[in-house]
């Protein structure tokens, strides 16, 4: 008989250990994103595994820089297939936690009764396959250069949700707790391991802070809240990643067979961890063998199987749906083998939200927003090539960077900090220099090692180091020593140019008063107040890593700051104009307006 | 007219107060800063200028001059280290103290039986880079010794000393209260500002708020020198910055000098590096502050000290 016991696999303990040994995997590699970036493995291996980056960058034209990491991706795409979604993908882990959360809520009592099931309630809201119809959108975007893909990739939100959300929430009371275990500690021999691992790879030295993630808060909220609604609705009817997986999933070998003498009892629907048990939605959570008592479920190759019909046949059942209501059976029935099966991507459909893409890209286009960049809005080395267009260099950027947010992980001062929308939609999220934040070290290159695409260059240091990322403008408003008999030079000491960007110039303190230094407590022999030490910016040498605003002693906005282009209206009676150095002192009190 | 009494208080308070005496003079903070007071009139052997081609053995030779390693660490103490590690430049470029230098005060301590050794600095550029490129964090590694990265949460408040004018407290590391021995670092560079930054101006890589002194920089150096009690101060001039000081970063801005000074009063190995760049000390404010407190001798050429070679 077909009723012997299968064997005794703990699929769903298997499943979760195999997740968690995941996401442990990738917060590995993603605490190695620091300097100095010493790893066994190429420090964008992520992405080079991720076949959406290598379709991106063919489609769009930039071209494959690695073209046997692109055959590597694209051979775990057929290899791995949809098994990914299910055991590896670290933001289906993170949705299959939300999912547990919401178990655990419905435990309590908190969330009423089980919701009906779910392919009845989905199923007339959005089509099937919606994912892959999406993915044909995203793509003819791709290949007009529109990085919409990038806001979807499961790969690059994770990386982005560990960077700028979890690492610093986790930070806060981790922190705490190191603190006050270091104040205590910190002398014992025994300590100091534990301390500098922590110290290394958590912190990088500092606490990493981000400006502006209230919005990918929001983003990550709705994507994370889709959960409640119904389980893996993401993996099933968005992500581009998974609609690759859904594709790859017919040529699989390995996919859930059943066999032909089915009695549509639904016992392997109950159990189906994602809810998906029609062709291409499964997951492989495998709970569905067990569940099967017959044991006409099977996942090797080989054997009899359920067929779906094919296209334009439908069966005689769904034939005549006004008869009779669809009940679950009958819609289990379809989902084997009618209209909902992967078989069952309708050409009529991918061709519509192909063209629903070439529509949207000049619309996005429209609403990109996009104005001319802040002038104090910096990106990151050697994105905007020397002596180069720079508008076309930020296009350039645009279309390259996929907003990994490894380049803002891996920066030593912490100063990438994710755009908003200053440089449009379509650079949401993508790496700008906060100076204040944090400088752009002399001697470091980090960002261009880990960007996966390009997009910020690997240059070797010695070139990075002649990158202009801008250039330091002074404020003579704030500046101290001209509006105080008060020397200062704290930005001359810190510039990192071999022949100092910024210099200095004994000069009298423009706004400062002649003579009022005199009745001050300031001691004579040591201050001399008739003359300051003025600073003055070469803007032929100054490279804008802005190492200068950082340390400006002045409180709130720096008196000196790196900016792309001279100051506009608000600043242009204060910021000394680049490159003159006002020889009378006279003529400064009566600035170019 | 004395009665047994009054006799016996008088006795109890001088009891007392000698152990009391006693007391502060075991106390390490105490004890440095009574000895730092009694160098103004220095002797022979607290203050020495080694020349040589290694730096490594100019330091080892300089500590024997004053008496050997043996004289400022005892066995079981802790040791913090104060070098330069401020700028991400290579020893050529003279930026950071020389990685030999320090190398030789590390393996020193080391072998007069401190319980541990810990460097620290607060640094300008990012401290990993600083580490690297400096060259300090690989002799570090091949010792014993530790680099301890700056702790946000680490600092202490210190408040001003009797004869600071400028500062009334400040934020110091936690290791310049918690050790039993402090040995100042420095290297002799041109400054933009305080025209020499040497054993002195490198105090300021053991306090917090360093950038918001620049103001008042030469009184707050002086105040800082008293303030930040250093049981051994060692100078390395194996390169001296001549221009663009502090940071630099072109290697024709230095000079090989090949020496090292050391002595325990920070201010006045200064006052002798300051022949090394042909400058006057009076030139320097906080060098003239000091002198006006009594605190240094101003003239180098009436400066006791010993002279050798390595």
């Amino acid at each position: 008989m077909s009723t012997k016991r299968r064997r005794g696999v703990n699929w769903k303990a298997l499943r979760i250990s195999v997740q968690v040994l995941a996401v442990l995997a990738l917060v590995v590699y993603f605490l190695h994103l620091v300097y100095p970036l010493k790893t066994a493995w190429r420090p964008d291996l992520l992405f080079q595994l991720d076949p959406l980056t290598h379709i991106y960058l063919l489609l769009s034209g930039h071209g494959v820089p690695h073209w046997a990491w692109a055959l590597v991706a694209l051979g775990l795409l057929f290899v791995v297939s949809r098994i990914f979604c299910g055991w590896l993908c670290p933001l289906g882990a993170l949705l299959d936690l939300v999912s547990g959360v919401r178990g655990g809520l419905k435990l309590l009592g908190l969330r009423g009764k089980r919701p009906a099931p779910q392919p009845l309630r989905h199923r007339s809201l959005l089509p099937a396959n919606l994912d892959v119809y999406l993915l044909a959108s995203l793509l003819v975007l791709a290949a007009l250069r529109q990085p919409l893909l990038w806001l979807l990739d499961p790969i690059v939100f994770s990386m982005k949700f560990l960077t700028i959300v979890l690492l610093p929430v986790v930070d806060g009371p981790l922190r705490a707790l190191y603190d006050s275990l270091d104040a205590k500690l910190y002398m014992q021999d025994w300590w100091h391991p534990a301390s500098d691992a922590y110290q290394r790879f958590f912190t990088a030295y500092q606490s990493p802070t981000y400006a502006d993630t209230t919005l990918f808060l929001l983003f990550t909220a709705a994507l994370l809240g889709l959960e409640f609604w119904q389980k893996r609705f993401w993996c099933r009817y968005i992500c581009p990643l998974g609609a690759l997986n859904r594709l790859t999933y017919m040529l699989h070998p390995l996919k859930r067979r059943v066999r032909p003498d089915c009695t549509f009892c639904l016992k392997c629907e109950e159990v189906c961890h994602f809810g998906g048990t029609a062709e291409g939605d499964c997951l492989y959570c495998m709970e569905c063998i067990e569940a099967c008592a017959p044991g006409r479920i099977s996942f090797l190759p080989g054997g009899p199987r359920l067929k779906p019909a094919r296209r334009g046949k439908p069966q005689e059942e769904t034939a005549s749906p006004a008869a009779q209501p669809a009940s679950a059976k009958s819609v289990y029935r379809e989902r084997l083998t009618g209209e909902l099966a992967p078989q069952g991507i309708s050409r009529r459909m991918l061709l519509e939200y192909a063209a629903a893409g070439a529509v949207a890209f000049p619309l996005l286009r429209l609403f990109d927003g996009r104005t001319e960049l802040p002038a104090d809005f910096i990106r990151p080395p050697g994105v905007y090539r020397l002596g180069g267009d720079m508008a076309a260099d930020e296009g350039r950027f645009i279309e390259l960077c996929i907003k990994c947010g490894q380049c803002m992980k891996t920066c030593l001062t912490n100063g990438l900090q994710p755009a908003l929308t200053e440089a449009g939609l379509s650079g949401l999220w993508t790496p700008r220099l906060i100076s204040r934040l944090g400088y752009c070290e002399y001697s470091c290159n980090l960002c261009g090692q880990v960007c996966p695409t390009g997009a910020i260059p690997k240059l070797a240091l010695p070139e990075k180091q002649h990158q202009v990322l801008g250039t330091a403008y002074i404020n003579r408003d704030k500046c101290i020593p001209f509006i105080t008999p008060h020397n200062c030079t704290v930005c001359e000491e810190h510039c990192p140019t071999g022949n100092k960007a910024i210099k200095m110039r004994q000069a009298a303190p423009p706004f400062w008063p002649a003579g009022a230094a005199e009745g001050s407590e300031v001691d004579a022999a040591t201050v001399k107040p008739a003359t300051t030490l003025q600073p003055y910016v070469d803007p032929a040498l100054c490279i804008g890593c802005g190492i200068c605003e950082k340390v400006c002693p002045v409180q709130g906005i720096a008196a000196i700051r790196v900016l792309r282009k001279p100051p506009g209206d608000a600043y242009t009676t204060v910021y000394e104009p680049q490159g003159t150095a006002p020889e009378q002192e006279g003529a400064a009190s009566e600035p170019e307006g | 007219m004395d009665d047994r009494r009054g006799f016996l208080r008088r006795l109890l308070l001088a009891l007392g107060g000698a152990g009391l005496a006693g007391m502060a003079e075991r106390m390490p903070g105490v004890g440095r800063l009574a000895g730092l007071r009694g160098t103004a009139e220095a002797a022979q052997n607290d203050l020495t200028w080694v020349q040589g081609a290694d730096p490594y053995k100019n330091t080892v030779k300089a500590l024997a001059e004053l008496g050997g390693i043996g004289r400022f660490v005892r066995s079981g103490q802790r040791v913090a280290i104060l070098p330069n590690i401020g700028w991400a430049r290579k020893p050529e470029q003279a930026g950071c103290t020389h990685p030999r230098v320090v190398r030789a005060l590390i393996d020193e301590c080391e072998k007069a039986g401190a319980k541990s050794v810990t460097l620290f600095c607060n640094p300008c550029n990012d401290a990993r880079v600083c580490l690297d490129l400096s060259g300090i964090g690989a002799e570090v590694e091949q010792t014993k010794a530790r680099f301890e990265f700056i702790n946000p949460q680490g600092w202490v408040q210190r408040r001003a000393v009797q004869g600071c004018t400028h500062l009334k407290s400040t934020q110091v590391y936690r290791l310049v209260t918690d050790s039993d021995v402090l040995i100042n670092a420095a290297i002799a560079k041109h400054h933009g500002l305080c025209e020499l930054t040497m054993c002195c101006k490198n105090l300021m890589g053991a306090i917090k708020d360093r950038v918001q002194l620049h103001q008042y920089i030469h009184e707050s150096i002086a105040d800082l020198v008293l303030m930040i009690p250093s049981t051994l101060c060692v100078l390395d001039a194996t390169r001296i910055l001549l221009r663009n000081g502090p940071s630099s970063g072109d290697v024709g801005d230095n000079m090989l000098t090949n020496t090292v000074i050391a002595g325990l009063n920070p201010a006045q190995v200064d006052v002798l590096g300051t022949t090394l760049f042909n400058k006057k000390p009076q030139a320097i404010g906080y060098l003239k502050i000091l002198a006006q407190r009594n605190y240094i001798v101003l003239d180098p050429t009436k400066l006791p000290h010993s002279r050798a070679r390595a």
